[in-house]
C-alpha cells in the first residue's frame, strides 16, 4: 500500500527531469555521439560518463532552484544579476534555440527522407503536430504524450546490441580516461559535453518544475526523476557510441550526421539496426522540437517579467505563445528555404550553445548558493565545489578548443 | 555622491527602506567606493536631485542594515511580485519614489516592457509602450529576502482572506507556505478554504502535519475535504491522524465520496428540525448557531430515523415555518443531475441522504454555482475555480 502510494507520488512528479534529459539526445546529440563512436571507437566513452555526471549535478540543482524560488532560470538571472545579464542570456538563448530547433526539424526531414517522404511534407506536418500538441493539449496530456514519445529511444539500445560490440573494450573506454590531443578530438569532446548538458535543457528543467508547481515535499521524488532522466540520457548516448564504434569505426567510415550513421549501419549491422536508428532519430527530433520552443517561450516570458504557464490561454499569455510559434515558424522556414546552407547554421548554433553554457553554469552556481534566494535549499560549500569542478572542466575544454582552432 | 565640501565620496549603490508603514520610507543609502559598500542614514543627506546627492557637514555615522529593512535595488528591483489587484505575477522593472515630505518613500513599482527597455538604454522605443505600475498597497513581494521581510510587516493579514487566497494561489509553493505560517491561524484557515482546492492540497502537503491538522480543524469540513482530495494517499493518513478525532472522522466520511457527486459537493454543517416544531424555536436556534453560508439557512425537517420529510426555506422561516417537499439527493448523484435539479426547483439547498435514506449533508446553491462557473468559463482549467472568486 505504502509502496504503491510512493509510486503514485512519483508518477505525479516525474516529467521535468526525464523530458529535459532525454531531449538532450536530440539529432544534434545523436550526431555527436555517432561521430564520437565512428571516429574514436570506444576510446572516449568516459566523456559520456563524465557528461552524465555533470548532467545529474546541474539538472538536480536546476530543479531544486525552481522548487525553492518558484522562478525560472532567466527570471532568476534578471533578479540576481540585473536586467542586462538577463536580456543578454535570453538573447543568446533565443538565437541558439532557434538554431537548435532548425536542427530538430532537419532531423525530422532526414529521418523521413530515409523512409522516402519529402521534407516539404514531413517538416510542416511535424511543426503543426508539435505545436498543436503543446499549445492545445493541456499540461498533463502534453507531458504524457511526450514521455510516451521518448519510448522510441529504446531503439538505440536495440541498435547497440544488434551491432555486436566488444563489451570489454567498451567497459574499458568508459572508465579509463584517455585522450588524443588533436584539434578534432578536443572539438568532439567539447561537443559531447555541450550537447549533453545543453543550455536550453538547463533552462527548461527549472521552468518546467516551476510550471508544475512542485514543492519542497516533492523534491525527494523529483530527484529520482532528474537522476532517471540523466542516466537514461547517458545510457542512450552510450549505446549510440557503442553501435557506431562496433561497426563504423573498424570499417573506417566517416559520417557527417545521424542520418549518415543510420544508412552506414545497414550493410554492417543489418536493415533492422538501420531502421531502428532512423525511428529513434525521428522520435528524438519530435521530442526536442516540442521542448525547445517551449523552453525558449518560458525564458523570454520570464525575463520580460510575465511568467507564463502552459495551462494559460493565449489571451492570458500572448508573449509566451507568440514566442513559441515564432521559434517554430522561423526554424521551419529556415529548413525549407532552398539554398539556405543548414550545416553552418547547425554548427554555429552548437558552438554558441557550448559558449553560452559557461556563463549560464556560472549563474546557476551563483544563484544556487545564494541563501537570500534559495533559503534552506541553498547549496553548501561541497555542492558548490562540485559545480565549480564541472565549470572548470568545461572551461578547459573551451580554452583548449580556442587554442587548437587558432593554432590549427 | 558628494560630501559637504563637494568632493566625491562614492557612488550611490542602493537605498534602504522601512516597509512597516503604508509606504516604505527611505531610511538609508548605500555608498559604494572601490568595491566597499557603506550604509549611511538618510539624515546625513542635505540635498539631492536626479544627478547627485549632497551629504551634510560633519562626521558621517555608518550603520548596519536592520533585519526589517529592504534594500530597494537588491530586494525589490527585478524581483517577482504579486499584483493583488490585477491578480497576476509580474516582475518589478523600476521603483517609483515619491517625496511627500522631506524624505522620499516608495509609492509604486513599474512593471512591463517599458522600464526594461528604458534601463537597456532604449528610451525612444520605451516611450511607445504603455506605462504600467502597481501601487505599493496592491503588491506583495513574492520571493527572496523581500518576501520574508514583508511577511513581518503584517500587511498581508490586512488584505483579508479573499485577497490572501489569491496571493497564495499565485505565488510559488514555498512562499505560499511561508505566508500561511505567518498569518493568524483563523485567517490562514479562511484563506486556504477560499483558495482553489488544488492550492489548498499543495499547502496541506507542504506544511508540517501538526500545523496542517490545526488548519484543517479550522476550515469548513467541505472545503477541507475538497483540498484533501488533492493530497496523495501516502500523505493523507498521517495528516488525518493528527487531526482531532471527531473532525477527522467527518473528513474521512466526506472523502469517501468522489468529487463529482452530490456527496463530494455537500456541506455537513446542516440545520435540522423535528416535525411540528414551532417557528420561534427554529428561528432562535438558527440565530444562536448561524449556518456557514446563507443558502444553508434552509432547515431540513427530519423524522425519528433522520430521514428528510421536507425543507423550510429561509423565506418560509420568516412566516409559519411550513416545510415544503423537496427532491432528495443521494450521495452518489452526479453533479450534472444536481445542477439539473437545482434548475428545476426553486430551492437554495437540497438534502443529501445515505443508502438508508438518512440525512448526511446538504448541497447549497453556491456549491452548484461554482460548478457552473467552472464549466462556463473558457480555458482548460480544472473544475473548481473558487480561488478566483473569494468565498465566505
Amino acid at each position: 500500500m505504502k509502496r504503491r502510494a510512493g509510486l503514485l507520488a512519483l508518477a505525479a512528479v516525474v516529467g521535468p527531469g526525464v523530458l529535459a534529459g532525454l531531449s538532450d539526445d536530440d539529432p544534434a546529440g545523436i550526431t555527436t555521439y555517432s561521430i564520437l563512436g565512428a571516429d574514436y571507437g570506444y576510446e572516449l566513452l568516459w566523456l559520456v560518463l563524465l557528461s552524465t555526471v555533470a548532467l545529474v549535478l546541474f539538472h538536480e540543482v536546476g530543479a531544486r532552484m525552481g522548487v525553492a524560488t518558484g522562478q525560472g532560470l532567466a527570471g532568476l538571472v534578471r533578479e540576481r544579476y540585473g536586467i542586462r545579464a538577463g536580456v543578454l542570456a535570453v538573447g543568446a538563448l533565443l538565437v541558439a534555440n532557434v538554431g537548435t530547433t532548425c536542427a530538430e526539424f532537419a532531423g525530422v526531414a532526414a529521418a523521413m527522407e530515409l523512409a522516402g517522404v519529402s521534407r516539404q511534407v514531413s517538416v510542416p506536418v511535424a511543426a503543426v503536430a508539435v505545436s498543436l500538441l503543446v499549445l492545445r493539449g493541456g499540461f498533463r496530456r502534453v507531458e504524457h504524450v511526450l514521455l510516451a514519445l521518448s519510448a522510441v529511444f529504446v531503439a538505440y539500445i536495440l541498435a547497440g546490441f544488434l551491432a555486436g560490440p566488444d563489451w570489454g573494450a567498451a567497459a574499458r573506454g568508459l572508465v579509463v580516461p584517455d585522450m588524443p590531443f588533436t584539434r578534432d578530438a578536443v572539438l568532439t569532446a567539447t561537443a559531447v559535453v555541450g550537447t549533453t548538458l545543453a543550455p536550453w535543457g538547463l533552462a527548461f528543467i527549472q521552468s518546467y518544475a516551476v510550471d508544475k508547481r512542485l514543492t519542497v515535499a516533492d523534491l525527494r521524488y523529483e530527484r529520482v526523476d532528474v537522476i532517471a532522466g540523466a542516466v537514461m540520457t547517458g545510457v542512450i548516448a552510450f549505446f549510440v557510441v557503442v553501435a557506431c564504434a562496433a561497426t563504423l569505426h573498424p570499417a573506417g567510415r566517416e559520417i557527417d550526421d545521424a542520418r549518415d550513421a543510420a544508412t552506414a549501419l545497414e550493410p554492417l549491422a543489418g536493415g533492422l539496426a538501420s531502421t531502428l536508428f532512423g525511428a529513434g532519430l525521428l522520435g528524438a527530433a519530435l521530442l526536442a522540437a516540442s521542448i525547445l520552443p517551449l523552453s525558449t517561450a518560458y525564458s523570454v516570458s520570464e525575463v520580460a517579467g510575465r511568467e507564463a504557464a502552459i495551462d494559460d490561454s493565449f489571451r492570458e499569455a500572448p508573449l509566451f505563445y507568440t514566442t513559441y510559434l515564432a521559434v517554430v515558424v522561423v526554424a521551419v522556414a529556415l529548413v525549407l528555404t532552398p539554398g539556405v546552407e543548414l550545416v553552418p547554421i547547425l554548427f554555429l548554433t552548437q558552438a554558441l550553445n557550448a559558449v553560452l553554457l559557461l556563463p549560464l553554469l556560472v549563474f546557476v552556481t551563483g544563484i544556487a548558493r545564494d541563501g537570500d534566494l534559495m533559503g534552506e535549499q541553498a547549496n553548501g560549500r561541497l555542492a558548490t565545489a562540485g559545480l565549480v569542478v564541472v565549470i572548470g572542466m568545461l572551461a578547459v575544454c573551451l580554452v583548449a578548443l580556442a587554442a587548437a582552432s587558432v593554432g590549427g | 555622491m558628494l560630501d559637504a565640501g563637494g568632493s566625491t565620496v562614492g557612488r550611490l549603490g542602493d537605498l534602504a527602506a522601512d516597509p512597516t508603514g503604508a509606504t516604505p520610507v527611505v531610511t538609508a543609502l548605500q555608498v559604494r567606493r572601490r568595491r566597499r559598500a557603506r550604509l549611511l542614514p538618510w539624515e546625513s543627506v542635505s540635498a539631492f536631485d536626479g544627478e547627485a546627492v549632497q551629504l551634510r557637514d560633519g562626521p558621517v555615522p555608518e550603520r548596519a542594515l536592520a533585519d526589517t529593512e529592504l534594500l530597494l535595488r537588491r530586494d525589490v528591483l527585478d524581483a517577482q511580485i504579486v499584483d493583488v489587484a490585477g491578480r497576476r505575477v509580474v516582475r518589478v522593472g523600476d521603483v517609483d519614489l515619491a517625496c511627500p515630505g522631506a524624505v522620499p518613500a516608495v509609492a509604486a513599482v513599474e512593471v512591463g516592457t517599458r522600464p526594461v527597455l528604458r534601463r537597456l538604454g532604449l528610451r525612444r522605443i520605451a516611450r511607445r509602450f504603455r506605462p504600467e505600475s502597481v501601487a505599493w498597497q496592491d503588491l506583495h513581494l513574492a520571493a527572496g529576502r523581500g518576501h520574508r521581510i514583508e511577511l513581518r510587516t503584517g500587511r498581508l493579514e490586512r488584505l483579508g482572506p479573499a485577497a490572501l487566497a489569491q496571493v497564495i494561489g499565485r505565488v510559488p509553493p514555498a512562499p505560499a507556505l511561508e505566508i500561511v505560517r505567518s498569518v493568524a491561524p483563523e485567517v490562514a484557515a479562511r484563506s486556504v478554504a477560499t483558495a482553489h482546492p488544488r492550492v489548498g492540497g499543495r499547502i496541506l502537503r507542504g506544511l508540517e502535519p501538526r500545523r496542517a491538522a490545526r488548519l484543517l480543524e479550522k476550515m469548513p469540513a467541505d472545503d477541507a475535504a475538497a483540498a484533501l482530495r488533492h493530497v496523495d494517499s501516502a500523505a493523507l493518513d498521517p495528516l488525518l491522524d493528527a487531526v482531532e478525532t471527531d473532525h477527522a472522522q467527518r473528513l474521512r466520511r466526506l472523502l469517501e465520496h468522489p468529487a463529482d457527486t452530490a456527496g463530494g459537493l455537500m456541506s455537513i454543517d446542516v440545520r435540522t428540525a423535528a416535525p411540528g416544531e414551532p417557528a420561534d424555536a427554529i428561528r432562535a436556534r438558527l440565530a444562536a448557531d448561524p449556518p456557514p453560508v446563507p443558502a444553508l439557512a434552509t432547515v431540513f425537517v427530519l423524522d425519528d430515523e433522520r430521514r428528510p420529510l421536507g425543507a423550510i426555506s429561509p423565506t418560509a422561516l420568516l412566516g409559519r415555518a411550513e416545510p415544503a417537499a423537496v427532491p432528495v439527493l443521494n450521495a452518489d448523484t452526479s453533479v450534472d443531475e444536481v445542477i439539473d435539479l437545482f434548475a428545476l426547483h426553486d430551492v437554495l439547498a437540497l438534502p443529501v441522504v445515505d443508502v438508508d435514506g438518512r440525512l448526511v449533508g446538504a448541497v447549497a446553491m453556491d456549491d452548484v454555482l461554482e460548478e457552473l462557473v467552472a464549466e462556463r468559463l473558457p480555458g482548460r482549467r480544472p473544475r473548481y475555480r473558487r480561488a478566483l472568486r473569494g468565498r465566505r
